[in-house]
């Protein structure tokens, strides 16, 4: 059902809102936005740590939620 | 007549003063009500009300226009915010907005959620075909197309990483983006199959369906139908991008298609409250 409508209001008399069925899918785009959050968020801290253009390499462990980042000499 | 503060003020949020706007075509008049041909429904209005809507209704009129005649006819700012917000929620307004507003609206949103407050999100429905999904999809992802970019230039320019992973990061953002047509595509052909009309719904990250109530089977075989079709359709773009760590991504994904099975959300709440019902 689509949430935040009121049945009753002063200038509408909704019909019954369970005529509204909805199917939602939201979680793959949190999904995705954390995701690039994530990679972004890589990126900051590879810039922090080494510096511009200094990475050689960053790898990522999803699972254990651990990144290695390797800098250039 | 009462002197029109803003649109923006007296819509909650959803409308600026040059938006151009009319009535979703699904939406029809008729005397006091206001029915909704894709759901069947019938909202009983004011007097005031249906005509607000029915100026609304036959041709696309300027929100500041618009609001200026329901403040000129009697209602009151809290009418005016009641009747906008109502149709919003039903996905009843369309919007004709140009680049400029839409950064207007941005700005607007932003310095409004400084300041503590938050705005309504605007409903855009569309018919639920694929153009209409799709549609949908890339509205509801605005803040992923509107991030991703810039992350993803920035971090291969500072060679944070590398252009395998920004390949990578690219693949898998589109297999969610088409797994998410494709989960919406399984609702909406599941509904059609059961010869019933629907509409795709987006707010803000939200994207749904919305259709008229169907037998128990049938609400069972859509709210399974989405989240399956948008697993398979992950699975199956492992077999396109043949790259490395892809396949976990594209495992992952089909996993958090099947995760909106869960009870409390989306489908899997559609799902459990027909199995409920039993």
């Amino acid at each position: 059902m689509i949430e935040g409508i009121h049945v009753a209001h002063s200038m509408i008399l909704s019909h019954q809102l369970s005529a509204y069925e909805i199917n939602e899918v939201a979680v793959i785009i949190v999904a995705a936005l954390a995701y690039i959050l994530a990679l972004g968020g890589m990126a900051i801290a590879g810039l922090i740590i080494c510096g511009w253009g200094k990475v050689d390499n960053i790898s990522t462990d999803w699972i254990h939620g651990k990144v290695n980042i390797v800098c250039r000499r | 007549m009462p002197a029109l503060t803003s649109a923006f003020q007296l819509s909650g949020g959803i409308l600026l003063d040059d938006d151009c706007i009319s009535l979703y075509r699904d939406l029809v008049l008729t005397g006091q009500a206001l029915e909704d041909r894709t759901v069947s429904a019938r909202h009983e209005l004011h007097p005031l009300a249906a005509k607000a809507i029915a100026n609304l209704a036959s041709e696309p009129v300027r929100a500041k226009t618009w609001i200026d005649g329901m403040l000129g006819s009697g209602m009151t700012e809290s009418n005016v915010l009641e009747v906008i917000r109502f149709v919003n929620q039903i996905g009843g307004l369309v919007v004709r907005r140009g680049l400029r507003s839409t950064l207007d609206m941005a700005v607007r949103q932003i310095t409004l959620a400084k300041l503590g407050g938050r705005g309504t999100a605007r409903v855009y429905r569309a018919p639920a075909g694929v153009r209409g999904i799709a549609s949908a999809v890339g509205r509801a992802s605005a803040p992923l197309f509107a991030t991703a970019p810039v992350t993803l230039s920035l971090a291969n320019v500072a060679h944070v990483i590398s252009l395998q992973q920004t390949e990578l990061a690219v693949a898998v953002l589109v297999t969610l983006l088409l797994s998410m047509v494709a989960h919406e595509l399984g609702h909406v052909l599941t509904i059609k199959h059961f010869r019933c009309d629907a509409c795709v719904i987006q707010r803000g990250l939200r994207l749904g369906i919305i259709h008229r109530k169907m037998k128990r089977r049938e609400e069972l075989m859509t709210s399974l139908m989405g989240p399956m079709v948008g697993a398979v359709s992950c699975l199956a773009m492992t077999a396109v991008f043949h790259m490395n760590g892809f396949a976990e991504f594209g495992l992952a994904a089909a996993i958090l298609h099947l995760l909106s099975l869960l009870p409390w959300y989306g489908d899997g709440r559609a799902l459990f409250n027909n199995l409920m019902k039993s």
